[in-house]
């Protein structure tokens, strides 16, 4: 008998929700894994029907975590991150963790895949359907701007 | 930033991860619905030239509602109705507003594949008019498509009757000439991209591209494009990547641009169900129009004007008994003598296409694979010289038409053309005008895009006829701070032009000389015939390898040329090291004029790639400690850059150990992908 659509599920979940977290926040993850993973649900095969679920369920957050952005800029209500004025070198912690929650998901996620879980640019392409030279600009971007943002 | 500084910061967020929903309840979800939606993938393609067109999903049951459901032991097909509706409210500042005033709502209706694996769409206008348009197969090459009308509504041009418009952008946005900007956009359209499988238009929702409020209690699917001006033109297809959804979706930049404008189409979803296959007709007997293989049933109607010759070929030309006595279109005869003739329309209509042409002196198959056949085509009617030649031709074949010569591909360019063919003592000249296609005044100027957007610029450069895919253009934070050549000069399309791309607001850094980064973002547009490649050069002086790519092109290569000759290719231009200008530019080598020429061979198997070299590779200090990482990581950064290469060995005169003996490094070492990952990460942490 081969892996059921649960084996899958809970073998993937607790990164997924890590991941998710990192990219749309501990309020949001949950709704976003529950959605994709039941959307994978609905597909010919479920879960297990995947070649690659991780990869699957991964690029497929960050789709939703992308979206979900644009919804909330579209709507207007999601709360602008408190960006300190330019130059200003001490930044509460509080303020740091929104700057890097206000980079683009694409960045976040970049920055999450490879300084957090040490994933290689490769590794990380692979897994956001990127080009390893756009994981690396990514990252390039994620630091300049905090930087900037940071006055260091 | 560090990257101490991002794990602190991760590790923070990610010690609040909430536990993972319990996956009974997910499986709810799943079991919900009282008629699971079986997304039956449909889609319909069928457009000019490369163009992908129409893509409509085809939904199963819903339950209730609908059309009547077969007999279960019936054959059935699926069927589906979407009510489509847009809106345009482009801001064209600085430009024209070109606006054909078609209607923005529609009914469209479609059926099947049926057991001849024909598809059959309905689109009802609000005035109650209809079009029709039968396929068969492949949605996205069919092998045949009937229509009602001559521009089916599955095609993308100006005849259309659905809404177009676009900017035509004068000076003020792109600077210099800009050729017209289509904002445009019809029906269910190429943005949504061509789902094959269901769970691609699911993996839309909510993201902007399809939207269902009720998705998951499975009452309606709604899907939804918006797109801004900026992003909408055909570049994104040239990123579209079929086997990845995702990627698509994700490539897609969605909302307003203050300069040019939104537009915004809805595809709604109506109803849909299975219907018996008897209940539907596919008769195609009321379907004038027709057409094979790569389907575009468009036939020019515009009067060409009087100072267009256009030929007309009367009763055309019959070949001698070993060749079809007609061509395989019905509308078409033979042009020209057995010596070279061609296929033109009976009346002179033409639509730019595959330029092909047959001879008895043409032996066909593999006794002729590259036929010495060339074309000029010269755009009449104009005070500038606008003459395209092609060189040799290549070889074809269909049941229909015999062996043929495929000789170059028609400019799609607006015109008066003047096409003429010589092949082995022969000529042939014939004359068509294209009302339609890209603003031939603008063809051969080289547009301005310093300042735009990466991917912007790209757009301008392909409207003008210099094409390419610069590497990861659809992030569009990064812009063009120089170009060569600059804006203004008359060069061939299809040149090569040069653009210095930086983040936004980097471009004084870039083009600081003081930096010693000039080389940090170099790159060329490769032609658009694909025969292109990087080789990676030492950027800077810094204390480790800095490898930065710098874009060749391989006129010799064949377009499906073997990952070895690919390697070959690149390491021939390695040896050969920097160009002078790129050495200017702050490149650097050990490889130079003096190892020129020191690549034996190479060969890949099984993941492994060997590179031969002379002993010509053997140049100065390259033996040194601090030589050698430079000098193997030029050679390591241009093996690996090909994805398929998991290990590389490289030889003297097919010697591994002689190799190492000249880096004074010991025995044969074979270096695996892993190895050189590894080298780089302690390159980038000092």
């Amino acid at each position: 008998m081969g892996v059921t659509d649960r084996e899958v599920y809970e073998e993937i979940a607790p990164g997924l929700m890590r991941y998710a977290t990192a990219l749309v926040g501990p309020d949001h993850a949950p709704d976003v894994v529950s959605t994709v993973v039941t959307r994978a649900l609905h597909r010919s095969g479920g879960l297990a029907g995947l070649t690659t679920p991780k990869t699957y369920l991964m690029k497929a957050v960050l789709n939703e975590a992308t979206g979900l952005k644009r919804q909330r800029a579209r709507r207007q209500t999601y709360p602008m991150a408190a960006v300190p004025e330019i130059g200003v070198p001490d930044v509460e912690v509080g303020n740091v963790d929104d700057l890097v929650m206000d980079l683009p998901p694409q960045q976040r996620a970049a920055a999450y895949l490879v300084f957090f879980l040490e994933y290689s640019p490769t590794e990380a392409a692979e897994l956001m359907g990127k080009r390893p030279g756009t994981i690396r600009r990514y990252l390039h971007l994620a630091r300049k701007k905090l930087e900037g943002e940071l006055g260091e | 930033m560090s990257e101490e500084r991002f794990k602190e910061i991760f590790r923070r967020l990610t010690s609040e991860t909430p536990d993972p929903p319990a996956f009974s309840d997910l499986e709810t979800h799943r079991a919900k619905p009282a008629a699971p939606i079986r997304l039956k993938p449909w889609m319909a393609a069928v457009g000019a030239a490369a163009l992908v067109l129409v893509v409509v999903g085809a939904f199963g049951l819903l339950g209730g509602g609908g059309p009547d459901l077969a007999a279960p032991d019936e054959s059935t097909i699926d069927y589906i109705k979407l009510e489509y509706s847009s809106s345009v409210n482009l801001v064209c500042e600085g430009g024209e507003l070109v606006d054909n005033g078609g209607f923005d709502e529609a009914t469209i209706e479609i059926w099947g594949p049926n057991s001849d694996d024909l598809t059959l769409m309905v689109v009802m206008f609000p005035d109650g008019s209809t079009e029709r348009m039968i396929v068969e197969g492949d949605h996205l090459q069919p092998a045949h498509a009937w229509s009602t009308v001559p521009n089916t509504p599955f095609v993308l041009d100006g005849q259309s009757r659905f809404r177009t418009a676009h900017c035509k952008l004068g000076d003020s946005l792109v600077g210099g000439i800009a050729p017209p900007y289509s904002a445009s956009g019809m029906l269910p359209l190429t943005y949504l991209g061509i789902p094959t499988e269901p769970g691609w238009w699911v993996e839309g929702l909510e993201s902007g591209h399809v939207t269902n409020d009720e998705y998951q209690g499975n009452k309606a699917l709604k899907i939804l494009v918006e797109t801004d001006t900026e992003h909408s033109s055909l570049v994104n297809a040239a990123y579209f990547d079929k086997g990845d959804p995702m990627q698509f979706l994700a490539s897609l930049e969605i909302g307003e641009s203050p300069t040019l404008g939104t537009w915004r189409m809805e595809v709604a979803w109506v109803e849909s169900g299975s219907v018996p296959e008897s209940s539907v007709s596919f008769s195609t007997d009321d379907f004038p129009y027709q057409t094979e293989g790569e389907p575009n049933p468009v036939t020019t109607t515009t009067v060409p004007p009087d100072s267009c010759p256009v030929t007309i070929p009367g009763q055309g030309f019959t070949p001698p008994a070993d060749y079809p006595a007609t061509p395989s279109d019905p509308n078409s005869v033979w042009h020209g003598d057995d010596q070279l003739w061609t296929v033109l329309s009976t009346d002179g209509s033409y639509v730019p296409r595959k330029s092909v042409w047959w001879s008895v002196n043409f032996p066909g198959g593999a006794a002729e694979n590259e036929p010495p056949i060339q074309t000029t085509y010269r755009l009449l009617n104009t005070n500038r010289d606008l003459t395209f030649r092609s060189e040799e031709g290549t070889n074809a074949y269909t049941e229909a038409d015999g062996w043929f010569m495929i000789a170059n591909i028609d400019p799609n360019y607006s015109g008066c053309w003047e096409v003429t063919a010589t092949y082995k003592g022969a000529s042939l000249t014939y004359v068509y005008y294209n009302p339609d296609g890209l603003d031939s005044s603008t063809l051969g100027i080289v547009p301005d895009v310093v300042g735009m957007t990466v991917e912007r610029a790209v757009n301008v450069l392909l409207d003008a006829g210099y094409g390419g895919s610069p590497h990861d253009s659809e992030d569009p934070t990064y812009e063009v701070c120089a170009q060569e050549p600059g804006a203004g000069l008359e060069i061939n399309p299809g040149a090569i032009i040069g653009l210095r791309t930086a983040p936004l607001g980097g471009c004084d850094e870039l083009m600081d000389t003081s930096t010693g980064e000039r080389c940090l973002d170099y790159q060329y547009l490769p032609p658009p015939d694909d025969l292109v490649g990087v080789v990676f050069f030492n950027c800077g002086d810094g204390e480790s390898p800095n490898l930065r790519p710098v874009d060749r092109t391989f006129p010799d290569r064949e377009a499906d040329a073997p990952i070895f000759s690919r390697i070959m290719d690149v390491m021939e231009h390695l040896v050969a090291g920097p160009t002078t200008a790129e050495r200017a530019d702050g490149f650097s080598s050990f490889f130079s004029e003096e190892s020129a020429g020191s690549l034996l061979t190479a060969s890949f198997q099984d993941g492994n790639m060997i590179v031969d070299f002379t002993e010509d590779i053997t140049v100065d200090n390259a033996s040194t400690s601090n030589g050698s990482t430079f000098f193997l990581g030029e050679l390591y950064a241009n093996a690996f850059q090909f994805e398929d290469v998991e290990s590389v060995e490289f030889q003297i005169n097919g010697s591994c150990e002689a190799f190492w003996e000249f880096l004074q490094a010991g025995e044969c070492n074979i270096t695996d992908r892993a190895t050189w990952e590894q080298i780089q990460s302690q390159w980038e942490n000092g």
